[in-house]
């Protein structure tokens, strides 16, 4: 049987990444991984033994999700793409700068389901049952993502280069 | 999935930072600790005064734990009454191979070594591979892997993968599952890389193993860098 330990071990990474999507920084990543572990540690008995990962994922959904409705904590995000010259030396830097800038034109829920989906490889079922609503709900609001993402230049640039060569 | 998803799933999984520092199950065993105090002083941030409160509960409460631990016994049906792992490393128990969950390290005979997605990004291609558990019985891996390109002959060409970022936690690979990692090879003019040398192999050490494992792999780089290991997603 999986113990807590080897589960916050075996997900922690994973989890940072999934938050810093949301967040966009890693400080309020680490709030709502503490928050999702810690609630599942609480509650590891009642857990354990029905897929945790789901529970722990929904609780970082819901706690980003619940914060975000508070307005003095929502973040700024970037709308113009500031000029960077040395792109070439920190292909890493860009990567991310280019991400967060497209994830965060997203409105919050629609940016969790792309996390999920797309980042989690979590199936349009899955996601589902993450973000507690329909396939359909899923389905608009991936499909809405997927339109504005489209949309940004850099991140269509970005990937021409990544994966396809 | 169509073409954009895919390559949005690319990109993601390429360009999604790793955590400078990862919360771990003994700070969460403190944490946990902290939120069960009758009248102790609850955060929902961890932070050096935290931390601080947490050390002296946890001096407070070790010796109680100490006598009532015993290894043999299965883990306590509350999660939260578990003894700190942070603990003092006086107390009797405390072995590595007592450790809650501790598996023994994978052995080069226990993995297999594959390769996945590639991506490039400005003058960089990033591949990731894979280390699956072929064995029976679970095994944790954990740092950076050594890394060094073959040409046909099977020879190493040019210098061993440097590391880039920290050691990472220790990865728990139940069998069939596996632990990844990412190298990034430089092969563009505008990175320095002016001659690339071409390669077709790869051979790679998990960390702490003395025999490597060898596969194709056919590039052409001036220099090799190599991430920690990580959960496979």
């Amino acid at each position: 049987m999986l113990s807590i330990e080897d589960f916050v071990d075996q997900n922690s990474r994973m989890l940072h990444r999934s938050a810093w999507l949301l967040t966009g920084n890693w400080t309020s990543a680490e709030d709502l991984v503490q928050t999702a572990l810690l609630q599942s540690w609480l509650h590891w008995e009642a857990i354990r033994s029905d897929a945790p990962e789901f529970y722990v994922r929904r609780v970082l959904v819901n706690t980003f999700l619940s914060g975000q409705r508070r307005s003095w904590t929502r973040e700024s995000p970037v709308d113009v793409m500031p000029d960077r010259a040395a792109v070439d030396e920190l292909p890493a830097t860009e990567l991310r700068h280019v991400i967060w800038t497209a994830l965060s034109g997203l409105p919050p829920k629609q940016r969790a389901a792309v996390v999920l989906r797309y980042f989690n490889d979590l199936s349009e079922t899955q996601t589902a049952r993450v973000l507690d609503c329909s396939v359909g709900t899923v389905k608009s609001q991936t499909s809405r993502a997927l339109r504005k993402l489209r949309l940004v230049p850099e991140l269509q640039s970005l990937m021409e280069k990544v994966g396809h060569e | 999935m169509n073409d954009f998803e895919r390559r949005l799933t690319d990109l993601l999984h390429t360009g999604t930072p790793q955590p400078e520092r990862v919360i771990t199950a003994s700070e969460l065993s403190e944490l946990a600790q902290d939120e069960h105090a009758p009248r102790g002083h609850r955060s929902t941030r961890w932070g050096v005064p935290l931390m601080a409160a947490a050390a002296v509960l946890v001096a407070v409460t070790v010796p109680v734990y100490v006598i009532g631990h015993d290894n043999n016994s299965p883990a306590p049906a509350s999660p939260s009454l578990r003894p700190p792992t942070s603990a003092p490393t006086s107390s009797p128990s405390s072995t590595a191979s007592n450790t809650p969950g501790s598996v023994a390290t994978c052995l080069t005979s226990q993995l297999s070594l594959s390769s996945g997605p590639s991506g490039a990004a400005a003058g960089s291609v990033y591949t990731t591979f894979f280390f699956t558990n072929t064995a029976g019985a679970p095994c944790s891996i954990r740092g950076f892997p050594g890394v060094s390109l073959l040409n046909d002959a099977g020879n190493i060409v040019g210098q061993p993968a440097t590391r880039e970022g920290s050691e990472g936690s220790s990865v728990r690979l139940a069998p069939g599952q596996r632990a990844q990692f990412t190298l990034r090879l430089s092969t563009a003019t505008q990175t320095g890389c002016d001659t690339p040398r071409p390669s077709s192999g790869i051979q790679v050490y998990p960390p702490e193993q003395t025999v490597p494992l060898r596969i194709p792999f056919t590039t052409a780089s001036c220099s090799v860098s190599v991430q920690s290991l990580t959960q496979a997603h």
